[in-house]
């Protein structure tokens, strides 16, 4: 089965450095495929893998990454899923952030202040709370369905959040879900702690760390879905920087993790902030004077990171909020928005090769690409 | 004084703290700790009428214990710092006016006594004693998993316990192979002090000889209480049928896995059970449990003298060298806890062939005591003295069963507490029997509770409750960063923190 694919190029490594993602074409009907390749020879532990493949393959939803196909080649796990276009939120995440230490490298030479205003702009462009708004809302409807299973994700991250070329948000990354129902019983809570998953900590709600009697729930992946939120509109991770212990420490007892904007730099509030953040610069608050989020949105991620998942809201009350009926009810990312989004790569990306203004003999080289979205995009969209 | 016998106090904790040197008290009056601090607040408060402009970099940097980046950004991050001393200030001002001299906090001296950290793990809280050593709370600080570490002290276990390192050896060589859910789980070990682990060998005179005691420590899995503590803390000092029967099968599951290995375990009591989070029993503490294997490399396999070569197969799996070795005083099986002990093993004339032969029975009677001890409250044989006990376990007394032991019950404990040990009840048997099969009516009044101040303290979302032991040493270790966040968590969060701590309070009280 593996002579149908032919590989592309690689994407990235993840995961104790044996699985590989490629981009592959498929030679019996020609189109872009995603394939993970997992060496069984480095794998000191097959059970993550092994859980992602039998989890993806009992549920079926829109917004969950879909398991197209599995096999084993030689000593290799192929798994198959769809072409993935701009990849995981962090890739956007990251791309944005090279995009802007570039930008700041160049600015230490130049001194232009136009610069700035227009990295800002770019980068409050690609996740605006306008964005964000369609992505959760995804998100939300698969955590929705996978609770109705009684299953908790358990790694609701920027990595696991995957936008394809028509602005289809899909959740991916089941090798950490647990199932609530054990040997037919369903349990009220869960006390196994995934020592696995080492990455992924900082995403952990406070009560799956805390690893006591009580246990954690369904609610558990809200925080995560919080965090996530947070990092998708701040930019960073609110705890960056931090030891992993201080973050424990901060997520049991200390600051309440929220979004950064400009209200929080006229309070007192500012103070706590500026000594969470062991990252700061000047550049980053600057960043956030300008940000501006709404009430609405505020309240939902408030909701979200509650610490204490008695007063968390689950997934059905978070679809209800005002912040989800703000705008007309839409599944996936408009055009607008991916336009939004891909042209901001595309810029950022040139950008950060050229380091000069874009050119526009470039950008039509690149929109003469089979593959670009903004040619692509009209003929995608349905509505 | 009260400050100094504070400060005592964080210092006579316990003698792993060896690393910390004794202070006098005059000593920490002395030291730059205090004068730096009044010098600190002479220079904030004299700034603050001059708008806090000039804040010697230098000294703020040694106050505060900033690892401070050089990096450009360095003159951002004092501006903000100043605010906050700032708001400190007024809050400070607003308790206590007048005085220069800054309100001593017990973090100060907390932040003295260094966290401990070994390996990758964070030690915490101590949580129970034993012959062998302590046993301790701790915290991967990699995946911030919560484990629990045995800290055995070699030199001491050589001294105290005969055959003690040997055996602290072969535990960890027999943990390493096991993988059960019932049985607990060996994650990594560590020893300070004393040759690498990998030329280990079982000479005790080898560690002795070095200046600070070689300590061992295993890292295994966190558990809440044991048996023994939960019998305890039961309404009736028994369980109810429903639970000794939940946990005794998940006893018999452990020990079924541990024989298919040829493992005897040989000191099952409720002391050995462990409680997890999520109410899975653990089997520990194998430090005296034989390893019966084809392949087990204990010491006396050396002077073999192989010679009932044709009675081999009836021994399926056991180590052939043993059943050689028997008579050569080198019987693998050692002495258990009084109590527990089986009337095989006071035998003066002991047939150690019939034994291995049957080893598994011996952990079916102690298993047997054992869930006479959880049925019942009170243990099968007692006395006064060690001789009384053997006495009556090895006479043919029946054993006397309460009234309110059911017939199941009384049927299985009969079985698993026969004498002749080729009557004894296979595990095969057991769980055959009704009472193991039987589904039992749930009795919440008499339930014994898991406990309860762990279950209470973190479940309300107090900031100092819930932070509660385990987490005290982290806050030691982040106390550097911590300090501002600490001391400006404003109003408002706190209030609102305690308004949800409340309010957890509450439906606590109406979930009651």
């Amino acid at each position: 089965m593996a002579k149908n694919f032919q590989l592309v190029h690689k994407i990235c490594t993840t995961r104790c450095q044996s699985t590989n993602v490629f981009t592959a074409v498929s030679l019996t009907n020609r189109e872009y495929y995603t394939v993970k390749i997992t060496d069984l020879d480095d794998l000191t532990d097959p059970q993550v893998i092994l859980n992602e493949i039998s989890r993806t393959r009992h549920i079926r939803h829109n917004n969950i990454l879909p398991l197209l196909n599995s096999f084993v080649q030689e000593s290799q796990i192929w798994c198959i899923y769809p072409h993935i276009y701009y990849g995981s939120c962090r890739d956007i995440l990251n791309a944005i952030q090279a995009y802007y230490t570039a930008n700041s490298d160049q600015n230490l030479n130049t001194n232009n202040n136009n610069n700035i205003d227009r990295a800002d702009e770019q980068i409050r462009l690609c996740f605006n709370e306008q964005s964000i708004q369609p992505i959760v809302r995804s998100i939300l409807l698969a955590l929705d369905y996978l609770h109705s299973k009684h299953i908790i994700h358990r790694c609701v991250c920027p990595e696991n959040i995957y936008i394809n070329q028509s602005g289809h948000v899909y959740l991916g990354g089941m090798g950490y879900a647990i199932s609530l129902i054990d040997n037919g019983f369903l349990n009220k809570r869960l006390h196994e702690y995934p020592s696995k998953i080492d990455n992924y900590v900082n995403y952990l709600s406070p009560e799956i760390l805390q690893q006591n009697l009580i246990g954690y729930n369904t609610k558990s992946d809200i925080y995560s879905l919080g965090v996530t939120i947070c990092e998708l509109a701040n930019g960073i991770h609110p705890f960056i920087g931090c030891e992993k212990t201080q973050m424990l420490f901060e997520k049991l007892v200390g600051y309440d993790i929220g979004l950064w904007d400009r209200s929080i730099l006229t309070t007192e509030s500012k103070n706590i902030f500026v000594s969470v953040c062991a990252s700061e610069n000047p550049k980053v608050i600057a960043q956030i004077q300008r940000r501006c989020f709404s009430e609405k949105f505020r309240n939902f991620v408030d909701l979200c990171v509650v610490k204490n998942h008695e007063f968390r809201a689950n997934c059905h009350q978070l679809l209800h909020h005002t912040y989800m009926k703000k705008m007309k009810l839409q599944s996936c990312l408009s055009t607008f928005q991916i336009s939004i989004i891909s042209e901001g790569l595309v810029e950022l990306q040139k950008k950060i090769k050229n380091k000069t203004i874009q050119n526009q003999s470039d950008f039509s080289q690149i929109v003469q690409k089979p593959t670009t979205p903004s040619k692509n995009i009209n003929s995608w969209n349905f509505d | 004084m009260l400050k100094q016998k504070q400060a005592q106090f964080y210092y006579d904790d316990d003698d792993d703290e060896q690393d910390t040197e004794e202070r006098t008290p005059d000593d920490i009056m002395n030291s730059d700790f205090f004068n730096d601090d009044i010098y600190d607040y002479k220079e904030r408060f004299f700034n603050r009428n001059n708008n806090h402009q000039e804040i010697p970099e230098g000294d703020l940097a040694q106050d505060e214990e900033y690892d401070l980046d050089e990096n450009t950004d360095e003159n951002v991050n004092f501006q903000f710092q100043n605010e906050e001393e700032d708001y400190d200030e007024n809050n400070d001002n607003l308790i206590n006016k007048e005085t220069f001299f800054k309100r001593v906090d017990s973090m100060e001296f907390v932040k003295q006594k260094q966290p401990k950290v070994i390996d990758k793990y964070l030690i915490g809280e101590l949580l129970g004693d034993g012959s062998y050593g302590k046993v301790k709370e701790c915290l991967d600080m990699e995946n911030l998993s919560r484990r629990a570490v045995k800290i055995i002290n070699l030199k001491m276990v050589a001294r105290k316990i005969p055959k003690g390192v040997q055996n602290v050896r072969k535990e960890i060589k027999i943990m390493k192979k096991l993988n059960h859910k019932n049985l607990i789980k060996l994650y990594s070990t560590f020893e300070k002090g004393s040759q690498p682990p990998n030329n280990h060998t079982d000479h005790p005179s080898q560690c002795i000889n070095l200046e600070k005691p070689p300590k061992l420590y295993i890292f295994m899995d966190y558990c809440i209480t044991s048996l023994e503590k939960l019998l305890k803390t039961a309404p009736l000092q028994r369980l109810t049928n429903f639970q000794a029967n939940y946990y005794f099968k998940q006893l018999i599951e452990g020990l079924e896995y541990l024989h298919s290995l040829n493992i005897i375990h040989n000191d099952i009591k409720p002391g050995n059970l462990l409680i997890t989070c999520d109410d899975t029993l653990k089997i520990c503490d194998f430090s005296i449990s034989a390893d019966l294997g084809m392949f087990s490399e204990e010491e006396y396999i050396k002077d073999k003298k192989i010679e009932q070569e044709e009675d081999e197969e009836n021994f399926d799996g056991i180590n052939p060298n043993l059943l050689a070795n028997s008579g050569t005083g080198k019987f693998p099986i050692q002495q258990c806890t009084p109590m527990f002990q089986c009337p095989e093993m006071l035998d003066e004339n002991i047939d150690e062939i019939l034994i291995l032969k049957n080893a598994p029975k011996i952990d079916v009677w102690s298993t047997g005591v054992t869930l006479y001890q959880l049925t019942t409250g009170n243990l099968p044989f007692q006395g006064q003295t060690l001789h009384q006990i053997f006495e009556l376990i090895r006479s043919e007394i029946p054993i006397e069963m309460p009234e309110f032991c059911d017939k199941n019950l009384k049927a299985l404990l009969n079985g698993m507490l026969t004498r002749d040990i080729m009557k004894r009840w296979s595990i095969h048997e057991i769980r055959e029997c009704e009472w193991f099969k039987k589904k039992h009516p749930l009795v919440k009044e008499e339930m014994a509770p898991l406990p309860q101040e762990a279950k209470m303290s973190e479940a309300n979302d107090q900031p100092n409750l819930s932070s509660d032991k385990f987490y005290s040493a982290e806050e030691d270790i982040n106390i550097k960063q911590n300090e501002v966040i600490q001391t400006h968590i404003n109003q408002e969060s706190t209030s609102r923190v305690l308004t949800q701590a409340t309010k957890a309070k509450k439906t606590n009280c109406s979930m009651m």
